[in-house]
């Protein structure tokens, strides 16, 4: 079946970006023009997904509303600008028909499984993808197209994976075991969080995301019955051990041609702007500039 | 002499030079690491001794209204029951909200620099106040808007805030003032030309920041707009410059030990982002070893 719809988590507080996230959600902090939920939903309707719900709160309006027509005031100070400004009108419309948007408000136990729950009854029968709203790998081709690719061929869950090397990211990720079925695809048969390199049963980390078959929502309504009183509910504990355990099929997908942005926290976040910012080629030469003079 | 408690922020514009963020966000909340641009210019404010601010928006930035309102109860209620960090930042967002008195004023349609300064002097008095903007601000030695309370103590006059700006492009972008100096760095304002171009700048101040608006500023600011033609901007400087022509003193004061900082255009915004990144308290020193090892692998020495 086509992969088209995905389920975006956009329901944290941001904490460690206040108090600027007390005047706007995380997912809108800017790289640069754009928030940074816009490249993550720019690269899913290039992969083809048509439909994508946003699982957020009470204070994630801005979200809504980026993702919506202009407001009228904002268009006629555009229109006043004549032929000039055309291009922020057109651009301001192409948001608001990116795709189809559906908002829903997450409701269950804290952690990272619960926004799918909330979301399963917008879902259906069909696979999904799942991505966080601070993860961003830039990747050519884009890594959803690259996990949608590798589904299409194996009809299984797709986890977006980077190699590692470094002995800190052994301590960082989630590594995953199994049987390389070629240089880049592992069929999965574990995953260990942050293993240490000794213990570590390949280089393959997954790095945020999946896209996941249909009967994983089986696995949520199933791991919300058995989640034990005040646990966490993870889909790492609660969706993905329970279905390898069943015999699901799951791969390990290596993101051909790709950096890997955090935006999590402060200093990763502001990494994350420079180098957005020097290969803008709007701002490119002299933002270069402004850095060799600061250094 | 009175005091100065008040001040008013002028933040209404469109941010267009920022689309598509500032479709829904207003640019004033566009964050430097972890602060919006306009929170450096309230706490600059505060420390200056300013009690009562009134921001000027144009309608729908409700953002703006509510950063510097009650936090939301959900957050609240997060942060109060999180670890001793979270509890820190649930205090932080206590002292943004009890910076200053907010109150906010919906602008009225009507470009250009002057129209806030009328919007919202009715809900000021008789006083003088300052009259600065949301986008940029100094990052000065001593606080740049007690350099320019010092000139109004001393002269009892209008105060423009300066710096001297002498490339080409600046000459077409910012105002610029002529006159004698009173003392070093104190101008006796006797010109003022918006966007002059080089040949026809009066001198080499520009003004940069904000200014100490007295009461006896308003009628010619009225004046200026009762005469303005239709679809021109009412400038703010026009009405200094109408004061300097029927004799009154404006004096222009030149912010010392100040680095100016403009969030205006993307490129600035991002210059200042860095700049701001390299002083943070807390990811400064790591954000500095980052830039120095990212400029030597990205930025060839040629």
């Amino acid at each position: 079946m086509k992969v088209r719809k995905a389920v975006i988590a956009a329901a944290g507080f941001g904490t460690r970006f206040l108090p600027q996230t007390k005047a706007m959600p995380k997912e809108m902090l800017p790289l640069i023009d754009k928030p940074i939920i816009q490249y993550i939903v720019e690269d899913m309707v290039a992969a083809g997904i048509t439909d994508i719900i946003i699982v957020g709160s009470s204070s994630k309006r801005a979200i809504e509303d980026h993702f919506d027509s202009a407001n009228e005031d904002l268009l006629s100070n555009l229109r006043a600008g004549g032929p000039k400004k055309q291009h922020y009108i057109d651009e301001l419309e192409a948001l608001a028909n990116l795709a189809n948007f559906t908002y829903v408000r997450q409701k269950g136990p804290y952690g990272n499984a619960t926004p799918i729950l909330s979301a399963a009854h917008l879902i259906g029968n069909e696979p999904f993808i799942y991505a966080y709203a601070d993860d961003l790998t830039v990747a050519t081709p884009n890594a959803f197209q690259q996990m949608i690719e590798l589904y299409d061929e194996l009809q299984g869950t797709i986890v977006p994976c980077i190699r590692v090397t470094k002995d800190v990211d052994f301590d960082r990720y989630g590594i995953l075991g199994g049987k390389q079925v070629n240089d880049d695809v592992l069929k999965m048969d574990s995953a260990i969080e942050k293993p240490g390199r000794a213990n570590a049963p390949s280089d393959f980390a997954s790095v945020g995301g999946y896209l996941f078959t249909p009967d994983v929502l089986e696995y949520v309504e199933a791991g919300l019955k058995t989640l034990p009183e005040g646990e966490e509910f993870y889909v790492t504990n609660s969706l993905v051990n329970p279905m390898l355990k069943d015999g699901k099929p799951f791969y390990g997908c290596l993101i051909k041609n790709s950096k890997r942005y955090d935006t999590g926290d402060k200093l990763e976040y502001l990494k994350t702007v420079v180098d957005f910012a020097l290969q803008r080629k709007d701002l490119g030469d002299d933002f270069r500039e402004y850095l060799r003079q600061k250094v | 002499m009175h005091k100065i408690t008040k001040a008013v922020i002028a933040a209404a514009g469109y941010g267009t030079r920022m689309l598509p963020i500032t479709k829904v966000l207003p640019k004033e909340v566009l964050p430097l690491v972890d602060k919006p641009i306009i929170q450096l210019v309230v706490e600059e404010l505060a420390e200056a001794g300013i009690e009562n601010i009134i921001i000027v928006t144009k309608a729908r930035k409700s953002e703006l209204v509510e950063y510097f309102g009650d936090i939301e109860g959900g957050l609240a209620e997060h942060l109060r029951n999180g670890d001793l960090a979270k509890e820190a930042l649930l205090e932080q967002l206590e002292a943004v909200r009890g910076l200053a008195n907010f109150a906010f004023v919906e602008q009225e349609k009507l470009y250009g620099t002057g129209t806030p300064v009328l919007d919202a002097a009715p809900y000021i008095g008789d006083e003088p106040f300052i009259y600065t903007f949301a986008d940029d601000f100094f990052v000065a030695k001593q606080n740049s808007y007690m350099q320019m309370m010092a000139a109004y103590e001393q002269y009892d006059a209008p105060v423009f805030a300066c710096q001297p700006r002498t490339a080409d492009e600046d000459y077409k972008r910012y105002g610029y003032m002529g006159g004698d100096e009173l003392s070093p760095g104190v101008i006796d304002v006797k010109a003022v030309i918006e966007q002059p171009g080089k040949e026809n700048a009066p001198g080499k101040l520009a003004s940069l920041g904000g200014f100490i608006v007295t009461p006896d500023v308003l009628p010619y600011l009225r004046s200026v707009r009762e005469q303005l033609p239709d679809g021109k901007e009412l400038f703010f400087n026009a009405a200094l410059d109408a004061m300097v022509k029927d004799g009154k003193r404006v004096i222009a004061k030149e912010i010392v030990d100040a680095e100016y900082f403009d969030t205006g255009n993307k490129l600035e915004y991002m210059k200042t982002s860095v700049a701001m990144a390299v002083r943070h308290s807390e990811i400064g020193p790591q954000f500095r070893q980052f830039l120095n090892q990212f400029v030597k692998e990205n930025i060839s020495e040629s």
